[in-house]
């Protein structure tokens, strides 16, 4: 069972070998780590002629054990050790601990109407994996202890090889993680719980909508994806937060600035007249603060177009990357969604469920935030269940560039 | 005023969010015993997800501290929250940060819930802030019920229900 078929593995060396850093998926635990082991008790079958038949009779009588083969060099699984549903079946309220015992289970057994002549007199008790593998990796470590019953999930697969971006996508979000990197240069205040800078961009054509970079030395909220956000807002018609620039700048860009309040006021009649939302789009890239204006940008490519020329429609993103376009049409953007950020640094809970309330498709982060960062570091935010939305996570772009940035910042900010 | 008096200011803003199609949360921020913030979720209004009712007080406040030229942060830090529904991870990572006293909040929030429903923020910040839940919690929750019974005009066509439809078909 290969890890990488030998194409993906030849264009994971090209990579490497192009590129100083590495996009590394952020996955929740279930994708990391092994799942645990249980104490299950196995029978040991007699002869072998009879395997088939009590595979047959023991799974519709005890069901369970769906991720791991039922029988294995002649040991047949018959029951967890800890089974509450059979040890509590008979339980004669001495309050003894809840485990199954090895009497219980053949009276359990006899009583389903099991052959228990079948198996050899005494039973074993061994250890199996608790829960399915998730991923290849695990399931050739798994089936080490325990043949299982296992089909990879294709998109998780491409999450953890880094087939899901092509070399010509890898070098787009390379150009676009640079533009954040400047951004966080020219501009970014934070501290050491959120900082850095944060660039919006939609993936259909590449077009940069938003750039930002902390400034809580002028409002504590002022965290870069924050910011971000609430342009977008603003270039959807809506907005909160009045960026009033000390009069220092100059006149192009304040020319600019009013020139973007008329298109808004616009869009907003437009809104109100038709009900759809309009993308003021000739205002793209909103930025604040306004100086990040200078930066130039790279030049505007889909960053999805690889994956449409090469035909892979049968998996959950394109899917619902048609089902976010049916909706743009309809009724214009809707907040984030189906949008990508680049963030210098890993974002904390504020940032980080702003995004998420904001439905952000992707976030490619540079750099981790030990302190509180919910992208990896402190917890997986976008793998804590009940979430109604969850974007796909991946640090390490540009790391060295990043860390520079940061250092640079701080270093300028303390003295 | 009694924290139960407070809840039913909240209430009532809650209220009045629901019959503009916003979230019903509503919020104060109480300082030296007086309101100096009331807020509701404003996140159909401004296109911005953020606009929690939270966020906006947060807004006020600071506006407020502009005005009476007081130091933010030693304003904050005597604040008391009064909000209907438990806040959100994004906003009480907010209140968090800025060391507010005590967050009072009516219902639990199961989908988002940052103290907690979902995540426990406070722990990642060594949080001073005191959190007591459960004040006029049914009536915040009925609030919520009428918000979701109605579907979110701004919100597009969701994946759930496109599937279930097809598989209907």
């Amino acid at each position: 069972m290969a890890i990488t078929s030998p194409k993906d593995a030849k264009e994971g060396k090209v990579e490497t070998a192009a590129r100083s850093w590495i996009a590394k998926p952020i996955l929740s635990s279930e994708f990391v780590d092994d799942p645990p082991l249980e104490d299950v008790y196995v029978g040991l079958i007699r002869k072998k002629k009879d395997i088939s038949i009590a595979i047959q009779r023991v799974s519709s009588i005890l069901p369970g054990f769906h991720h791991l083969k039922r029988c294995f060099s002649e040991k047949l699984l018959l029951a967890p050790v800890n089974c509450t549903e059979l040890s509590t079946e008979r339980e004669d309220s001495s309050g003894k601990e809840r485990s199954l015992t090895e009497d219980k289970l053949r009276t359990v057994l006899r009583e389903r109407g099991f052959d228990l002549s079948l198996l050899k007199d005494d039973f074993q008790m061994i250890k199996v994996p608790a829960r399915a593998a998730k991923t290849k990796a695990q399931a050739m470590r798994l089936s080490n202890i325990w043949p299982l019953n296992f089909h990879p999930d294709v998109n998780v697969e491409r999450l953890i090889d880094g087939s899901v971006f092509t070399e010509y996508q890898l070098g787009l979000i390379e150009r676009y993680m640079n533009v954040a990197v400047q951004a966080a240069r020219l501009g970014a205040v934070g501290n050491a719980n959120c900082n850095g800078s944060a660039v919006i961009v939609d993936p259909e054509d590449g077009r940069i909508l938003a750039i930002a970079a902390s400034k809580i030395d002028q409002h504590p909220m002022w965290h870069a994806a924050m910011l971000a956000v609430d342009l977008v807002a603003k270039l959807q018609g809506g907005g909160a937060w009045e960026f009033e620039e000390k009069s220092t700048q100059k006149d192009t860009v304040a020319s600019k600035t009013s020139k973007s309040i008329d298109q808004r006021e616009a869009a907003n009649r437009l809104t109100k007249e038709t009900g759809i939302k309009r993308k003021c789009i000739e205002d793209t890239p909103l930025c604040y603060p306004t100086s990040l204006s200078k930066i130039s940008l790279p030049k505007e490519e889909s960053l999805e177009c690889i994956v449409v020329r090469r035909g892979r429609r049968n998996n959950g993103s394109t899917k619902s990357e048609k089902i976010a376009a049916t909706n743009a049409e309809k009724c214009g953007p809707y907040l984030c969604t189906g949008y990508w950020i680049f963030l210098l640094r890993e974002p904390c809970p504020l940032c980080a469920m702003a995004l998420l309330h904001s439905r952000v498709l992707r976030i490619f982060y540079g750099i981790p935030n030990e302190n509180t960062g919910v992208l990896g570091s402190k917890t997986v935010l976008h793998a804590v269940p009940g979430l109604n939305h969850r974007y796909q996570v991946w640090s390490g772009v540009l790391e060295q560039e990043c860390r520079q940035a940061l250092q640079d910042i701080e270093h300028r900010n303390t003295n | 005023m009694d924290i139960l008096s407070w809840m039913d200011v909240a209430l009532q803003k809650a209220n009045e969010s629901l019959k503009i199609g916003e979230v019903p949360v509503g919020c104060l921020f109480i300082y030296n015993s007086n309101v100096i913030a009331v807020g509701n979720n404003t996140v159909n209004k401004t296109h911005n997800a953020t606009r929690h009712a939270e966020i906006n007080c947060i807004d006020q406040v600071l506006e407020f501290c502009k005005t009476k030229n007081l130091d933010y942060k030693s304003v904050f830090y005597d604040i008391d929250v009064i909000v209907t529904v438990e806040p959100c991870i994004m906003c009480m990572s907010a209140l968090c940060q800025l060391q507010v006293h005590n967050v009072i909040y009516g219902c639990r929030n199961d989908r988002f819930g940052g103290c907690i429903s979902v995540f426990e923020v406070p722990k990642l910040y060594n949080s001073r802030t005191k959190i007591i839940g459960g004040t006029r919690g049914s009536e915040a929750m009925i609030l919520l019920k009428e918000f979701y019974k109605g579907t979110n005009p701004n919100a597009p066509e969701s994946k759930m229900k496109k599937n279930r439809k097809k598989k209907e078909t």
